[in-house]
């Protein structure tokens, strides 16, 4: 299609995946799948010896690109995606590839780009084949080095998205590793693809620079022309071709009322996070690396209220137990005096460790996870119960269990902790007297025994995500089953209000992390629950705050009411989000 | 001409996103470290450990059962590094 054809075509709404969040509008420059053509003409044999040189010239020059984008990338995003880099290295370097394109170029006595060409499109076409949806994308990763190498034979720049000038919309048929690492995000506004899913790699790096992308197009690289404007809404995959003035305008609006709601909520971080008639729900932060405690203190969040520390045991080398003093009394300084809650290993279900060979089972997540790995693994819980206390000697550390089922468990895991103190007492090593102990509440079994773990424990922190899912017996991955995983559940908010009441009983305060407290529209409902502080990734700090200081208690407390009598989820999620409504519309605006 | 020993093992592929860009390298390094002819099949097709290019096409998924074959003077060294790939999943998860 033309230029002109184009003129004057009513906009166009395209539904793709969504891979990278963000809004983007801009004038799209469209990279041609197929447009560089390949060289191609019959040598004579005095030819052959030059041509094999001009090969190895080629691979050395591709490989030297390669490792330079490689050392990019790790200094921008780190060596986990800079390790695709190794196999395209080892690509440039696989000898059997290199034989076969230089015996092909001895018996066919054709030009060396067009071998490559060829000898590459066989395996590429083998790997097209590959049922397995993940490895077939691996057809990416041979296709990318390859095109590179013919490329550098022919003496075609090669990097596209870090040739282009001015900010655009970059659409394309595919993106390649190597197109989406050198790409400047100030001149990239939003990627556009024809293919592609989550795990591809243009889909990752999206993500990873913040770059908002939308896959899966289909024909959107030969819909779209060269200056078109591009309308790209990431969150929700869709992609508006020649937008509307009107559509634009409500996307401009929009953007502006996001960024301006955004900037405000930044000025909170000193504020208290209490309602308009005082009461205080403090909010802290899920912390997963030691590298975003950093955000603690920019998002304004009062310390850490889960600290998982399953990346310790990423490793095939397990963390000895003065690694991890040192993880867990870091991060305690770091937070000023705040508390620090440590959860203690929480492996299993859909989480492995390189360095701990858990067997396949059936069920994972109902199997051999969490404490119960760790009661079975004495040796390897108690190095980490014994740096947790030498960590918490003079500093604010908390700690807890996961997955708790039964009262015994916690009898079981405290034995163990006190084996631990007495250790460290009689080998004269400095720990802490008394440490505070919470166990998380996500299996329906404990929140009905609250009563019987309580004399055991500080406080009870509710894991809303698994505690959902165990009740309702809904895998949340599943997306045949996804749309029944209903946070508003009334057996759910039963089973909250029951750990809240016995808490108070018992004067055991009760935290949530999980997704329901970092919702605008469910955080008002637990603490109409009752629930005492609430704690949730810290990007997610200010927009809670905001909601909580916009609140009236009182309000909380009679939709906590309703919704204990409720019977529909809808019904009650209907009530949370008119609540939302009144009280911070802004928010809802933002999130909806 | 030294001691030629051949061995031959069968794994399953245990990781969740099998043999992808990331194991295959592991592999080809592994590989490459020893004298010995490495080669992994599966349904009748055979690869190379040492060309990363054809273990991408060999298709191994989570669940796939490989054989693996080492032939030479190093093949029981080279077979002993392979298999703790395998059996440590490729130090994925």
């Amino acid at each position: 299609m033309s230029v002109e054809a184009s003129e004057g075509l009513e906009e166009l709404v395209l539904q793709g995946i969504g891979v990278s969040p963000g809004v983007a509008v801009g004038d799209a420059v469209v990279f041609a799948s197929e447009g560089f053509a390949v060289p191609e003409r019959n040598i004579s044999e005095s030819e052959i010896p030059l041509e094999i040189a001009r090969f190895e010239e080629a691979l050395i020059k591709t490989r030297h690109q390669i490792s330079e984008i490689q050392h990019n990338v790790e200094i921008m995003l780190g060596s986990e995606h800079a390790g695709i880099f190794d196999a395209h290295l080892l690509v440039v370097d696989d000898r059997y590839f290199i034989e076969e394109v230089i015996r092909s170029l001895r018996e066919n006595r054709r030009n060396v780009e067009s071998i490559v060409n060829e000898v590459s499109g066989n395996y590429t076409s083998m790997l097209a084949k590959v049922e397995d949806d993940y490895l077939r994308e691996r057809a990416a990763d041979v296709h990318d080095v390859t095109r590179r190498i013919v490329k550098n034979l022919a003496g075609e720049g090669m990097d596209r998205l870090n040739c282009l000038e001015h900010p655009c919309i970059a659409v394309a048929h595919d993106f390649s590793p190597s197109d989406t690492a050198g790409m400047n995000r100030d001149i990239v506004q939003a990627l556009v693809a024809d293919i592609g899913s989550s795990t591809s790699h243009a889909a990752i790096m999206a993500r990873a620079l913040e770059v908002p992308a939308v896959v899966g197009l289909h024909d959107v690289s030969t819909r779209i022309n060269a200056g078109d404007t591009v309308l790209v809404d990431g969150a929700k995959g869709v992609v508006v071709i020649r937008p509307s003035s009107a559509t634009l305008l409500t996307y401009a609006q929009r953007a502006e009322e996001l960024k301006m709601i955004l900037g405000e909520l930044e000025t909170l971080k000193d504020e208290q996070s209490e309602t308009k008639d005082g009461y205080c729900v403090p909010i802290a932060a899920n912390i997963e690396l030691p590298n975003e405690i950093v955000s603690i203190d920019r998002f304004g969040a009062q310390g850490i209220g889960l600290f998982r520390t399953e990346f310790l045991f990423q490793k095939k080398q397990l963390p000895d137990e003065e690694t991890q003093i040192q993880v867990y009394s870091e991060a305690a300084d770091q937070c000023g005096g705040n508390e620090v809650v440590i959860r203690t290993l929480d492996l299993g279900g859909d989480k492995c460790s390189a360095g701990i060979r858990v067997d396949q089972e059936a069920n994972p997540f109902l199997g051999w996870r969490a404490i119960r790995f760790c009661l079975g693994s004495v040796k390897l819980f108690k190095v980490q119960l014994r740096a947790i206390l030498r960590a918490a000697a003079g500093r604010n550390i908390a700690m807890m269990y996961p997955m708790i089922s039964c009262v015994s468990e916690v009898l079981e895991a405290n034995t163990l902790l006190e084996e631990c103190r007495q250790e460290l007492k009689s080998e004269g090593l400095p720990c802490a007297d008394r440490i505070k102990i919470g166990v998380l509440i996500e299996v329906p079994s404990a929140a009905l025994t609250v009563d019987l773990i309580a004399p055991h424990v500080d406080f009870f922190s509710i894991g809303t995500n698994d505690l959902i899912q165990y009740t309702l017996a809904i895998d949340r991955v599943n997306e045949k089953v996804a749309h029944l995983y209903r946070p508003t559940h009334a057996s759910v908010i039963r089973l909250i209000h029951q750990v809240v009441q016995t808490g108070q009983q018992y004067r055991i305060p009760v935290m949530v992390c999980g997704q329901t407290a970092a919702s605008p529209e469910l955080a008002p409902l637990l603490i109409g629950l009752g629930v005492n502080r609430l704690s949730i990734s810290p990007p997610s700090v200010p927009m809670i705050k905001d909601v909580i200081r916009n609140l009236h208690y009182s309000d909380c407390r009679r939709l906590a009411e309703d919704a204990l009598r409720m019977s529909s989820s809808e019904d009650i999620a209907a009530e949370c989000r008119a609540l939302l409504k009144k009280t911070s519309p802004e928010i809802l605006e933002l999130i909806s | 001409m030294g001691d030629t020993k051949k061995i031959v093992r069968e794994f399953t592929v245990e990781n969740q996103y099998g043999i992808h860009a990331r194991p295959a390298a592991l592999l080809v390094k592994a590989a490459g470290k020893y004298s010995s002819e490495i080669l992994i099949g599966k349904e009748g097709s055979e690869v190379s450990a040492k060309s990363i290019m054809g273990l991408l096409t060999i298709e191994g998924h989570q669940g796939a059962c490989l054989s693996v074959q080492t032939v030479g003077e190093d093949a029981e060294e080279a077979m002993a590094e392979i298999a703790e790939l395998f059996e440590n999943k490729f130090f994925e998860e």
